[in-house]
């Protein structure tokens, strides 16, 4: 697992515009601008370190997830009525508030390992594409697979 | 990971592949570009054959207008439409009347009832125009050379009806040396010139199928049709604007060698599309708002001719001139607005404004595939500290050396998008 310490300096060498809001030691958060295409979203990066506390052991979800801080998420697209924003992890309280889907689990295709600067943020730049493109166009062009959910 | 070190390849800013992709759509495709070439060899021949009335009076025919220049775009905002402009020497007195030029060229093309050209002519006022069925208009403009005067420098031929009216006229006009000075004074940048032609060719590579069943003619060697300078592009993105603007207005438009040759006298100043678009837009307003200042209308000459005067039927009248500027400011005023911080949805919808609806969406559309791909086939590359996806860059342009955008760029490992199914 590559130590919190680790994670914040590799973010600051590749992404100094990120700031560290929060540090809890095993719970850090960022917040910084990407601009993907041609227009600034300023995201927040959620980074937990599952801890045991007396006998209960607390997992962050996913170890890493992202949400937008401005603009607010679209949840809906002009060109593609009646569906809602693809690749969320959908926030039933605060939709506007939903993580980002940027990789796949089952496949490990992000583990505690990798640095967040390496992956977690470059994928946070082909979703925010993905999304824009989504937007104007009606058409998720990014890829990607949804899980089969039960209802 | 993977670092790559480069210089910026042109085309890198989505504002710029986008002005680049619209331009692809509007413009003469590559196929429709040899239909016209080959239709010009055809009316050549025909006009010269034995039973016309200007056998052995033809010496020399020869592209102008856009065409000369690689400029030709649509005439029509949703179809394609294209108007070919012509010129055609012919050993003939200078002082032939002009209704009486216009009269023989008519009689060469349209021929007999039955004729390869019958029935697919209209007279114009300084030309004759053919039809063809697939929308497309070559327009034949008699000249006769004037040998005290440079090269290829001629009279035109001005005659509103079939028969003599006082209005009828000649014209001093040298639209070839117009098309010399122009080619000259756009020099192409051999990374822009790949990056479009490539751009230019996935896209007529993607419509195979149509050009496939359209008509097929035989054209000599020739340069390849969309190397092209981004000047060029840029006077493409103003035509279609100024065709935009007066698509619905029954009024005179500005000429397009009139902008033209405002484009010729500022290109080579800037380093990507979207700048030089915006210079020229500028320019060309400064120069109708010097003459609006000062009271008049412009007058914009041929640099080889000066007696060629290129706005001699437009503006007419300041107001006409004051539509215009118009036009302009608020082209300026989107581009601008185009080039700070804007999504792809606005960028679409400002875009759609002024290029028209078809071409934008249609363009933004393989933006977005484009873009969508190279995540899906684990190829994205983006840019630490900026946070900027890198753009698709054609082979071509790599081949030359230069492969993404300034600064360090890293290879995006891939990943796949997951997630609930969204709530309704």
């Amino acid at each position: 697992m590559m130590p919190m310490s680790e994670q914040i300096r590799r973010m600051r060498q590749q992404f100094p515009a990120f700031e560290v809001v929060f540090n809890g030691g095993w719970h850090v958060v960022w917040e910084g601008p990407l601009r993907p295409l041609a227009r600034t979203y300023w995201v927040r990066v959620n980074a937990v370190e599952p801890r045991q506390i007396d006998n209960l052991r607390v997992l962050g979800t996913c170890g890493a997830h992202v949400t937008l801080v401005a603009p607010e998420l679209e949840l809906t697209s002009d060109f593609a009525p009646g569906e809602s924003t693809p690749h969320l992890y959908w926030n039933q309280n605060t939709p506007t508030k939903s993580r980002l889907c940027l990789f796949d689990p089952a496949t490990e295709e992000w583990t505690r390992d990798m640095a967040l600067a390496d992956t977690i943020i470059p994928w946070t730049i082909d979703w925010l594409a993905s999304y824009e493109g989504w937007r104007a166009t009606g058409i998720w062009t990014g890829g990607g697979r949804h899980p089969v959910v039960a209802r | 990971m993977k670092h790559l070190q480069s210089l910026s390849p042109p085309l890198a800013e989505p504002l710029d592949a986008l002005l680049a992709d619209i331009a692809i759509r509007v413009q003469l495709s590559e196929s429709n570009y040899n239909k016209a070439v080959a239709r010009f060899h055809a009316i050549q021949e025909y006009i010269q054959r034995e039973d016309s009335p200007l056998h052995d009076l033809v010496t020399l025919v020869h592209a102008q207008g856009s065409m000369a220049i690689g400029a030709t775009i649509s005439s029509k905002l949703e179809n394609d439409e294209f108007d070919i402009d012509l010129i055609a020497t012919l050993d003939l007195p200078p002082d032939t009347p002009p209704h009486r030029m216009l009269d023989l060229l008519e009689e060469a093309i349209a021929g007999e009832p039955g004729s390869r050209y019958y029935g697919k002519t209209t007279r114009c006022t300084r030309c004759i125009q053919v039809q063809y069925a697939d929308g497309m208009h070559l327009d034949v403009t008699p000249m006769v050379r004037i040998e005290t005067m440079p090269e290829k420098c001629g009279y035109i031929y001005h005659a509103p009806k079939s028969h003599a009216t006082d209005d009828d006229t000649k014209i001093v006009a040298n639209p070839w040396g117009f098309a010399q000075h122009f080619i000259e004074h756009t020099p192409k940048d051999v990374l822009f010139e790949a990056a479009f032609m490539a751009r230019a060719r996935e896209f007529e590579a993607a419509h195979l199928l149509v050009e496939a069943q359209a008509e097929v003619e035989q054209v000599p060697e020739q340069e390849p049709m969309h190397a092209k300078s981004m000047a060029v592009i840029a006077l493409q993105l103003l035509k279609r604007y100024r065709n935009v603007r007066y698509d619905k207005r029954d009024v005179r438009c500005p000429p397009s060698v009139m902008m033209a040759k405002v484009v010729a006298d500022n290109a080579g100043h800037t380093g990507t599309l979207s700048e030089e678009l915006l210079l020229q837009a500028n320019q060309l307003r400064g120069v109708l708002q010097e003459a609006q200042d000062r009271g008049h209308t412009v007058i914009v000459a041929n640099p080889t001719c000066a007696p060629d005067v290129f706005t001699d039927r437009w503006p007419g009248t300041l107001t006409a001139q004051q539509v215009f500027i118009g036009d302009l400011d608020e082209f300026i005023e989107k581009l601008q607005q185009l080039r700070g911080d804007v999504d792809l949805v606005q960028m679409q919808a400002t875009l759609a404004t002024m290029f028209g609806e078809r071409a934008t969406i249609e363009a933004v559309k393989q933006f977005n595939e484009r873009t969508g791909q190279q995540i899906v086939y684990g190829q994205s590359r983006h840019t630490p500290g900026s946070g900027r996806i890198v753009l698709p860059t054609a082979a071509e342009v790599a081949a030359l050396g230069v492969a993404a955008v300034p600064g360090v760029v890293r290879a995006t490992p891939k990943h796949t998008h997951f997630g609930d199914e969204p709530c309704a």
